[in-house]
């Protein structure tokens, strides 16, 4: 049982390692994000090829597992933020609505996975064992050591965005512009930065969610479809909100871990996304949808 | 030479003209306002001097210089906007409303200090620094707005409409607030209101714009008195 609790929640660390990519961008552009996904899929194979071309050899164990997240987070940063330039940026001088993102994320996702089954092919690779003992007991109970150091690695790289996004100006700024571009524009914070630098942040999370996706089930061009994922994760948590990202992907392992135990991993999926459905038909703003009004 | 001196300045959104050739000079520590119907031009106006909505023509001249391009930078030339609305953001505390007010100034220990001066000034808003200014009064989140404003020292104060929506004795206050940011805080300020009335009383000079175009200007006192403004601003016979 504990077991099963420790796995689901090292499951939705992952989880909500995309889920806080995905509403950082909603956040301040107010769309779904589905290119994240692309970004997800590519930084696999960047943090992949990293480890056969550079690493391999040199160094090995957790020293490599780092050297991969590492690189994989920067190439994910650089990523998503040539997405921004070619996909959104247009689409914001010209003021278009919101729709025309949300399509434009979607072609490039789908467009970076077909890049990626060129080179790639649809073959099936995989990640080298980081961690050499498999397994640590504690009380008795096994812990898997690669669960153990996602949930970690996870929690970390969360507490430094919550740290950037709420104790420094940057983190102002950003949230600066998420309420309103042309008011951030009239306090001097120049919108086409901060937006670029959320495209970083959000793809250097989608980099590190992407080695961690590829070490748990295997590289194929399409891993970025588990987006899918964070985006109910968000739904659940309530879209945009970063803690609620959190809250909802930890949930959403647990309940997968959970629901396989009752329903087996065939019906497993559906259930998810009926209750998603019943959180979008109920209460569309989320666990943490606390919206705070506007007086006039 | 003035301080602000705007000339000739046409702004269209698509083939509707906003502004049509609007000329207007305010000096330095004068309180200047423009008033006008719903729809003249007065926030377009406004916003074009921020640099958020970009000109067709003419030339906007600031301490003598042009305005920055980007509209981030405005601010930078000393040019702060008290927005139409407030704007305040409301999921942010209230300091943290005042920090974004001082996002240009880099000197830590300076912002601290007009932070305190703000607080010291508007004691409701240091009662309630942690509290979310969403959940403030409509006054008291026009009083945040112009405190915020206030934290880049700017030199010329842009103010829009800030009578809107709220009781007369608010309004009273506000506008008293504006005459002590000119006469304590040696502020330049350009004033939008609906408010004539009001409008005319506090300032130097006024313009009343019409449909895009300034119709008429002249000092404050002497716009209040005129039979044409009293018929189609002030609601007189």
């Amino acid at each position: 049982m504990l077991q099963n609790i420790f796995f689901g929640l090292s499951l939705g660390a992952v989880y909500s390692l995309v889920a806080v990519g995905f509403a950082l961008v909603f956040n301040i552009l107010k769309f779904s994000n589905f290119s994240h996904g692309g970004v997800m899929s590519f930084t696999a194979y960047a943090g992949y090829l990293a480890y056969i071309w550079i690493f391999d050899g040199r160094i090995s164990g957790s020293v490599m597992f780092l050297a991969v997240v590492l690189t994989a987070a920067v190439a994910g940063a650089i990523t998503a933020v040539g997405i921004e330039r070619v996909g959104f940026r247009r689409l914001r001088r010209n003021q278009a609505p919101v729709i025309y993102y949300f399509i434009s994320s979607i072609t490039l996702g789908i467009l970076l996975e077909n890049i990626i089954t060129i080179f790639a092919s649809s073959n099936f690779y995989s990640y080298p064992v980081f961690f050499s003992s498999k397994n640590i007991e504690i009380l008795g109970m096994s812990f898997s050591v690669a669960d153990f150091v996602t949930l970690l690695f996870s929690a970390a790289a969360l507490a430094i965005l919550l740290f950037v996004l709420y104790r420094t100006k940057l983190g102002l700024a950003v949230r600066t512009v998420s309420f309103d571009v042309n008011t951030a524009s009239l306090m001097g914070i120049d919108a086409d930065r901060v937006v670029m630098a959320t495209f970083a942040m959000s793809g250097a999370l989608g980099g590190i969610s992407g080695v961690f996706l590829g070490m748990n089930y295997s590289l194929y061009p399409q891993l970025g479809q588990l987006v899918v994922k964070g985006f109910i994760a968000s739904v659940i948590g309530g879209l945009g909100n970063i803690t609620g990202a959190v809250i909802g992907a930890l949930l959403l392992g647990i309940v997968e871990v959970a629901l396989i135990g009752m329903v087996g991993s065939g019906w497993m999926p559906a259930c998810v996304f009926v209750i998603m459905l019943v959180f979008l038909l109920v209460r569309p703003r989320g666990i943490a949808g606390v919206i705070v009004q506007e007086k006039a | 030479m003035s301080y602000l001196t705007v000339q000739d300045l046409h702004v269209s959104y698509g083939p509707v003209q906003a502004l049509r050739g609007v000329n207007l000079k305010v000096d330095e520590g004068s309180i200047v306002s423009i008033i006008g119907a719903n729809g003249a031009g007065k926030t377009t106006l406004l916003n074009t001097l921020s640099g958020i909505v970009k000109p067709k023509s003419g030339s906007i001249l600031f301490s003598g210089k042009p305005l920055p391009a980007k509209a981030c930078n405005i601010i930078r030339a000393g040019l702060a906007h008290i927005p139409e609305g407030r704007k305040i953001f409301p999921g942010f505390t209230i300091e943290e409303n005042l920090l974004a007010g001082a996002y240009i100034v880099h000197d830590k220990k300076l912002v601290e200090q007009r932070r305190d001066a703000m607080y010291a000034r508007f004691p409701i808003l240091a009662e309630r620094l942690q509290q979310q200014a969403g959940t403030l009064s409509g006054g008291e989140q026009q009083m945040l707005a112009i405190a915020r404003g206030l934290m880049s020292d700017p030199g010329l104060v842009l103010l829009d409409e800030p009578s809107l929506g709220l009781a007369p004795l608010v309004v009273k206050a506000v506008f008293e607030l504006i005459r002590e940011i000119r006469d304590k805080g040696g502020k330049t300020i350009l004033l939008v209101e609906q408010n004539a009335k009001k409008a005319l009383a506090l300032c130097d000079y006024a313009y009343v714009l019409e449909n895009g175009a300034i119709v008429l200007e002249g000092q404050g006192q002497e716009l209040l008195s005129n039979p044409a403004i009293r018929k189609a601003y002030l609601g007189a016979e």
